[in-house]
């Protein structure tokens, strides 16, 4: 089966095939949508115009047999940040979408009749446009019951909630999972809003089995998929640990580190921290039902995520991580992981990126609205989100607006995109991955935090300015391959570790193409790719002035280590001039 | 001399002859000096297992020899995202 684009006109409404060109054959993920949103948008559009795409693609071997291969990457210019923006996730549509042969979707254009909405079915025999019709308006969970009861169960969903309808600059993209949760969410950088303003309710893929692969050296592929398997059920990360308490796993390390920011980022401790973390998710697991050691797709071998109850024991949500429980909890000073999940439920179902949801509560309780700790009231906030009221609009726009609406100085926002849930005073490289990054504030584009917390792939003093440049630019090129492959980020930690899963890595990517790519292809690549991103933002109008932390770092000190930020600008300049 | 220690993500004190023992948040009085690594060794947690160790919410490696007051917080090898 021959690989082709899919060029999706929203003005006219028209579907079109195209031949996959030579310049987009060995690419995937991340280094597709980049590359594609180079070539075709103007970096100075709006990013919720006409003339911004919205490209869905699956990473280079997402849909084949590979271990925890199943990453669908969305890239668009953000409406958030102003800049190139990807976002990827899990789920079982990214199998689904290579597994019908396409290469990448490119949404384009507009519909002339404003909030009318449409679905695109893709099956093995039909493409189409159809009126979205009762969908219109539905929140995610509904959405999902509706297309499973309709078209039938195990259909790939990518969808928007009312937040990507009403343009809200905190709308992500959806991606179900095997459940038809709709809990996996290309979130970042406002993509439900471009998808929104594409008038695109949804994508449902229509799809079985595993499909009809080419492997250029299947032998050499299955190799490698034995070596990268082999590994990640070794490491103690990815073979272990992840799988027992999931991603939130990390409170209780970041809350010993002092880097856990807490209440809008005034502390980097938290006194609740051990009641929101991984290790009580765990034991909830046996209290009450659910599960940990979920997987997101078909073919997970790590399996980090989880499935939540209530107290009494039936279906709540999923997944809780480690992002989400930190920013509705810690963040806002919410000790109850029931409130945390029951914030995670209202984002997945208005379809809200659960980090800018926290990190915007968290301005809006510094600026008074409610108070921190208030979990009952922070509920109540989320759901005027959904509704469309003008507190709910102020909200569904972001932290940097939010802030900005209420008078608030402390918003810890880089390009207007909210930090993660690792406090850079205390962690100085994430810091300069936040600073540098060409997706604003984001710790996926460079995880420092593997060496400087977890003592993976090396060891740094996380309190220390000096070597974070480097540090910081080295797992951001490395990242960025990893988000071309459509392998999931968190094999890192046992690739990092382990040779031999490196190898297996590379040889699954070499046997599908039947390409020779080695260790140093890697970073080569990682560096062209960024380049190009940062090419995107400088003409978008970005220039190093934005490559800085929000000022309030600079002077304010954080407990309990009472340090400032104190990387130099210099370094933050280097990291990609050098 | 008095310490307080947390031990996360499945860790617990393994060593039956200690009033600690099955706990993984407690205090402890040490009767002789000690590092982390003749502490671990006390309460029967392996020095493999012990991957990230902070004392006062500063990594310290295991020749780090323990004050009174220190609080100790052991982790074994844990990654997230
Ligand atoms: S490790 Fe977690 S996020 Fe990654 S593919 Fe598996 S379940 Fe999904």
């Amino acid at each position: 089966m021959g690989k082709f684009m899919l060029r999706v006109n929203m003005s006219d409404l028209s579907v079109k095939k195209e031949d996959v060109s030579q310049n987009h054959r060995l690419l995937g993920g991340r280094a597709l949508t980049s590359t594609i949103i180079s070539n075709e948008v103007n970096p100075t559009c709006h990013p919720l115009g006409p003339n911004n795409k919205l490209v869905f693609a699956p990473g280079i071997i997402t849909g084949t047999t590979a271990p925890s291969s199943g990453r669908l990457s969305v890239g668009a210019k953000s409406p958030l940040t102003g800049t190139i923006k990807e976002a990827n996730a899990g789920g079982i549509p990214g199998q689904k979408i290579a597994r019908l042969g396409i290469h990448a979707i490119i949404v384009e254009g507009q519909p002339k009749e404003k909030g009318k909405f449409y679905i695109l079915r893709l099956t093995p025999e039909t493409i189409a446009l159809e009126e979205a019709g009762e969908l219109t308006g539905k929140g995610m969970y509904e959405m999902n019951e509706l297309i499973w009861e309709k078209y039938g169960e195990g259909i790939g969903i990518i969808g928007i909630g009312p937040a990507g309808e009403m343009l809200m600059v905190n709308a992500g993209v959806s991606c179900n999972d095997p459940e038809n949760s709709p809990g996996r969410y290309a979130g970042r950088g406002g993509l439900g809003a471009v998808m929104g303003s594409k008038g695109l309710k949804a994508i449902i893929i229509e799809q079985k089995g595993l499909g009809d692969i080419a492997y250029a050296n299947p032998e050499l592929f299955k190799q490698g998929q034995q070596k990268l398997t082999k590994g990640l059920q070794e490491h103690a990360v990815t073979g272990q640990a992840l799988p027992t308490y999931g991603t939130a796993v990390l409170i209780n390390i970041l809350n010993e580190a002092g880097g856990l920011p807490t209440r809008n980022f005034s502390s980097g401790r938290f006194e609740g921290a051990s009641k929101i973390g991984g290790e009580v998710i765990n034991e909830w697991s046996k209290t009450r039902g659910g599960k940990v050691g979920h997987a997101c797709h078909p073919g997970c071998v790590i399996k980090c995520s989880n499935v939540v109850n209530h107290p009494d024991g039936t279906y709540h949500v999923s997944p809780v991580e480690y992002e989400t429980a930190w920013s509705l909890g810690a963040n806002c000073g919410i000790d109850s992981l029931d409130d945390i999940a029951e914030m995670n439920r209202i984002c997945n179902d208005i379809g809200l990126d659960t980090i800018e949801a926290g990190a915007t509560l968290g301005v809006a309780m510094e600026a008074g609205v409610i108070s921190f700790g208030d979990g009952k009231k922070a509920i109540e906030l989320l759901n005027e989100v959904g509704k469309g009221s003008p507190i709910g609009r102020i909200l569904g726009n972001g932290t940097a607006f939010t802030g900005k609406a209420f008078g608030v100085v402390r918003i810890p926002v880089v390009k207007n995109q909210a930090m993660p849930a690792y406090e850079p005073r205390a962690v100085k490289g994430i810091g300069v991955t936040y600073a540098t990054s060409t997706m604003g504030a984001d710790h996926t584009a460079g995880y420092t935090i593997a060496t400087e917390i977890l003592s993976v792939g090396g060891k740094a003093d996380p309190l220390v300015a000096a070597e974070k440049g480097a540090m910081a630019k080295g797992f951001q090129t490395a990242t960025i391959f990893i988000d071309a492959t459509g392998y999931c980020l968190f094999i890192a930690f046992a690739i990092l570790d382990l040779p031999d899963a490196f190898q297996g890595m590379l040889d699954t990517i070499n046997g599908l193409l039947g390409t020779s790519y080695t260790a140093e292809d890697f970073s080569r690549f990682g560096a062209e790719w960024l380049a190009l991103e940062r090419k995107f933002n400088e003409a978008a109008g970005f220039t190093k002035q934005d490559d800085r932390l929000p000022e309030f770092m600079y002077y304010e000190k954080l407990p309990p280590h009472n340090h400032v930020y104190d990387v130099p600008d210099e370094i933050l300049d280097n990291v990609h001039s050098s | 001399m008095n310490i307080t220690v947390r031990l996360f993500a499945g860790l617990r004190c393994e060593n039956k002859r200690l009033e600690c023992f099955g706990k993984n948040d407690f205090e402890h009085v040490l009767s002789q000096e000690m590092n982390l690594e003749e502490f671990l060794n006390c309460i029967g947690v392996s020095v493999q297992v012990a991957k990230i160790i902070f004392v006062n919410g500063l990594f310290k490696p295991l020749t780090y020899v323990l004050r009174d007051a220190d609080e100790i917080s052991i982790f074994p090898p844990i990654g997230g995202g």
